[in-house]
C-alpha cells in the first residue's frame, strides 16, 4: 500500500504544490475556490479522457505523441502563468488589495482566475492520467485494498504538502504575498517552459544545443523530495542542456519586461 | 510637465469606471451564481476533451503522412516487458553516440518507462511499443526501472 500511496504521491505532488501557489496568488479574490475547484475537476476528467487514448496518444505523431502532449500542455501552462501575471501587475494587485469583496475585485480577478482555473486544469491533467493508468494496472491485477489505500494516502500526502506550503505564504503580509507568489509563477513558468523543451528535444523536433551544462544530480536529484519541490516550484533541473537554460532565461526574461512595462507606463510623449 | 498635469484626470476617470463597474459586476455576479460553476466545469472539460481528441486526430494524420522515422543505421536496444519485467535486466550502448531505446509491452496493463539517470519517463501502453531517441551518453551505469512496479521492473545501461 505504501509503495503505491507512494507513486501517487509523487505524480500529485507537483500539481498540489501548483495549485497551492495559485491559491495563495489569489487570496482576497472573489469566487477563486469555486474557479479553482472548477479546474481540479476538469483536471481530473481530462485525465480519465487522456488515459482512456493513451495507445493513441502514443502512437500518434510517429510515436512521440506523449512527448509533444506533454510539451504542448507545458507551452500551455507558460503562456497562461505569463498573461496572469503580466495582467495582474497592471490591473489586479491595487484591486484585490484595496477592494477585496467588492465588486471590482470580482471584475479584476473574473479573467485572471479563468486563466489560472485552465492553469490548475492542465497541471492536474498532466500528472492526473499517469494516477490513472498506474490504478488501472492495479485493478486489472484485483488488488483493489492497495489500490484504495494507495490512492487516498497518496493524495492525502500530496495535499498535506500544498497544503503546508500555502499556510507558509500566508505568513506573509499581503503586499509580499502578491510579489512572492508572483515570482514563484514566473519560476514554475520558466520551469515548464524548460522541461517542455526537453519534451521537444526528445521528440527530436529541437536540438539541445549541449548537454549537461552542469550536474547536480549526484548532490540533489532531481527524484527526491527536496528536488521534487524545487523543481515544482522553480524549475530545478539536475542535468539541464543548453536548450532548456535558454528557454528558462528566455521566459524569466520575457515575464520580467514585459511586467517591468506594465509597473512604468511609457510616458506619451509628443 | 505636460504628462504631470494629465495625470490627475486620468486617475478620477479611472475611479470613476471602477466604480461604475462595481455595481454592474455585483449585478452580474448574483445572475450567475447559480449556473457559472456548472458552466465552467464544462467548459473546461469541453476544452480538454477537444484539446485530447484533436492530437489523438491530429497524431493519426500525421502518422499518415510521416511514415515512422526509421532508427536508422544507429545502435538499437529493445528491451520486452512480460510479467511486469524487463526480458534483460543489463544491457549496453556505445558511449558519445545517438541510439534508440524501443520497449515493448506484453502485459495487458500499462507500464511506464522512468529513468532519472536517462531523463526519460514514458507511458508504455497496454501490449503497445514505445520507442525514445537517447543519447550521445558519457560512459557510466544507468539505472531505469518500470516505475509502476519498480521492486521487479528494473535494469541498468551500461555506456561505455
Amino acid at each position: 500500500m505504501f509503495a503505491a500511496a507512494l507513486i501517487v504521491f509523487r505524480e500529485v505532488l507537483e500539481a498540489a504544490l501548483i495549485v497551492s501557489v495559485i491559491l495563495a496568488a489569489t487570496k482576497g479574490v472573489h469566487n477563486r475556490l469555486r474557479m479553482i475547484f472548477s479546474g481540479v475537476v476538469a483536471g481530473c476528467m481530462g485525465s480519465l479522457i487522456v488515459a482512456l487514448f493513451t495507445t493513441q496518444l502514443s502512437n500518434a505523431f510517429s510515436g512521440f505523441g506523449q512527448e509533444l502532449f506533454h510539451a504542448f500542455i507545458m507551452f500551455a501552462v507558460v503562456g497562461l502563468l505569463s498573461w496572469h501575471i503580466i495582467w495582474m501587475q497592471r490591473h489586479g494587485r491595487e484591486m484585490v488589495i484595496e477592494m477585496k469583496e467588492v465588486g471590482a475585485a470580482v471584475a479584476a480577478g473574473k479573467k485572471s482566475l479563468f486563466a489560472l482555473a485552465a492553469v490548475v486544469a492542465l497541471a492536474v491533467l498532466r500528472e492526473g492520467s499517469e494516477v490513472v493508468l498506474f490504478l488501472q494496472g492495479m485493478a486489472a491485477s484485483g488488488d483493489v485494498q492497495n489500490l484504495m489505500g494507495g490512492l487516498v494516502l497518496g493524495i492525502a500526502a500530496g495535499v498535506t504538502a500544498g497544503w503546508l506550503l500555502y499556510i507558509g505564504f500566508l505568513k506573509l503580509s499581503l503586499k509580499h504575498l502578491f510579489s512572492a507568489t508572483n515570482v514563484v509563477l514566473m519560476l514554475i513558468a520558466a520551469g515548464m517552459a524548460a522541461r517542455g523543451a526537453d519534451k521537444l528535444i526528445q521528440a527530436g523536433m529541437l536540438p539541445s544545443l549541449y548537454d549537461n551544462v552542469w550536474d547536480s544530480s549526484a548532490i540533489l536529484p532531481e527524484s527526491s523530495l527536496p528536488g521534487q519541490f524545487l523543481t515544482a516550484l522553480v524549475g530545478y533541473i539536475a542535468q539541464p542542456n543548453a536548450m532548456q537554460l535558454v528557454f528558462y532565461g528566455v521566459t524569466v526574461a520575457g515575464i520580467l519586461i514585459l511586467w517591468r512595462l506594465q509597473k512604468n507606463p511609457a510616458p506619451t510623449k509628443a | 510637465m505636460k504628462t504631470t498635469s494629465y495625470e490627475p484626470d486620468r486617475v478620477v476617470n479611472n475611479d470613476l469606471q471602477l466604480i461604475k463597474g462595481a455595481a454592474y459586476n455585483r449585478k452580474m455576479a448574483l445572475a450567475n451564481k447559480g449556473c457559472a460553476l456548472k458552466n465552467r466545469v464544462r467548459f473546461c472539460a469541453a476544452t480538454i476533451a477537444v484539446m485530447a481528441f484533436g492530437t489523438v486526430i491530429a497524431g493519426r494524420a500525421f502518422a499518415v503522412e510521416v511514415p515512422a522515422a526509421p532508427p536508422a543505421a544507429g545502435y538499437a536496444i529493445t528491451l520486452t516487458l512480460k510479467d511486469h519485467k524487463f526480458d534483460k535486466s543489463e544491457v549496453e550502448a556505445p558511449a558519445h553516440q545517438k541510439f534508440t531505446i524501443t520497449v515493448i509491452n506484453q502485459d495487458s496493463t500499462p507500464e511506464e518507462f522512468e529513468s532519472h539517470d536517462m531523463h526519460r519517463e514514458k507511458i508504455v501502453p497496454a501490449n503497445g511499443t514505445i520507442t525514445m531517441n537517447l543519447g550521445p551518453l558519457k560512459p557510466g551505469v544507468y539505472k531505469f526501472v518500470g516505475e509502476y512496479h519498480e521492486d521487479i521492473a528494473k535494469g541498468t545501461l551500461t555506456v561505455k
